[in-house]
């Protein structure tokens, strides 16, 4: 199989991947993400599905914080990201690689470059936060080993608030 | 104890309440903060601090008062897109926990939430051990557990 040796490239986003990075998120994220899983335990939130609140984190994201990793021209993966120039923190944001290229250090190369510019932007700290159960535990792993240490663990609650009548 | 038995007023909080608040919330946290020792925290603490004495949505506020002092406060959003109302900051000056002021402070702005029309309220709180008592305050008033996560920091070159 050539998968495990096609060359994986990092490159900025432009304004023109942005239905890719809407596919990309959506599938990438299947697995792990908090919208699927909230809307599991409590139904539909807004009317609309899962898929469609994630699309919508690309709809609006800036591109110019966005980073893709393509392998063979395919985009397999992305990590966004902000700057706060007043605490001069850099967040990771989200970021995710398709399920059949994991394990390859896709992750690792996309958060490495987050990092290379926070410090060019002259960041101080990184900062990140993701899931403490199972399907985390890969992230978990990647930010230990870069360094990244944890301060504090926390919990989301929700709530099904009694309806009005309109 | 006289004030254990005073009357706890749950109000509004106006423009006039910024400074209150911000100096209520580095008196109320400060017992937690201690226990979460870092850079990044006294960091965070410094541009938090400054957010709500400056930025915070004053409408989106409610206080908690006791005898005519301000005890305790709670700040919180409501997204109409999705409605789900999230309640934000919210603490009690230690001496004057353990007797339902938070508890009551949430009840109202659960109803805020509700007159709204918001379908659900959201919130997040610390494991450790300092939120032991905020954790057991929204599973009382029905909050299920949705997600479990950590934040992790690290220094840049």
């Amino acid at each position: 199989m050539t998968l495990e040796t096609t060359i994986v490239e990092i490159r900025q986003a432009v304004e023109a991947d942005r239905e890719t990075l809407v596919d990309l998120i959506v599938h990438a994220f299947a697995d792990v993400t908090t919208n699927r899983s909230r809307e599991e335990q409590f139904g539909t939130i807004g009317g609309r599905p899962w898929d469609e609140w994630e699309a919508d984190i690309m709809r609006a994201v800036e591109v110019g914080r966005v980073i893709i990793a393509e392998a063979g021209g395919t985009a397999v993966g992305f990590a966004t990201y902000a700057l706060d120039e007043a605490t001069r923190i850099g967040t990771v944001s989200d970021n995710a690689v398709l399920p059949a290229y994991r394990g390859r250090g896709i992750g690792a190369r996309l958060l490495t470059r987050v990092l290379g510019l926070m410090e060019a932007a002259g960041m101080e700290f990184a900062e990140v936060s993701t899931g403490s159960d199972d399907p985390y535990m890969p992230a978990r792993r990647m930010y230990e080993r870069q360094g990244f240490t944890p301060n504090f663990r926390s919990v989301s609650y929700m709530k099904k608030l009694a309806q009005k009548a309109t | 104890m006289e004030s254990q038995r005073a009357a706890i007023a749950i109000r509004q909080a106006v423009e006039g309440d910024r400074e209150t608040i911000t100096e209520l919330c580095v008196r109320a946290y400060a017992d937690v903060r201690a226990q979460q020792p870092g850079e990044i925290l006294d960091h965070i603490w410094e541009e938090w601090k400054a957010n709500l004495l400056h930025t915070i949505d004053i409408k989106r506020i409610v206080v908690a008062e006791i005898d005519g002092e301000a005890v305790g406060f709670a700040s919180y959003k409501l997204d109409d897109a999705t409605r789900i109302g999230t309640v934000d900051d919210n603490a009690v000056l230690p001496h004057y926990r353990g007797r339902g002021v938070g508890r009551q402070m949430l009840a109202r702005v659960l109803e805020i939430m509700e007159a709204a029309g918001m379908e659900f309220a959201q919130v997040s709180t610390g494991l450790e051990e300092p939120y032991a008592a905020a954790r057991r305050m929204y599973e009382r008033q029905g909050f299920a557990p949705l997600h479990r996560s950590v934040t992790y920091s690290k220094k840049l070159a």
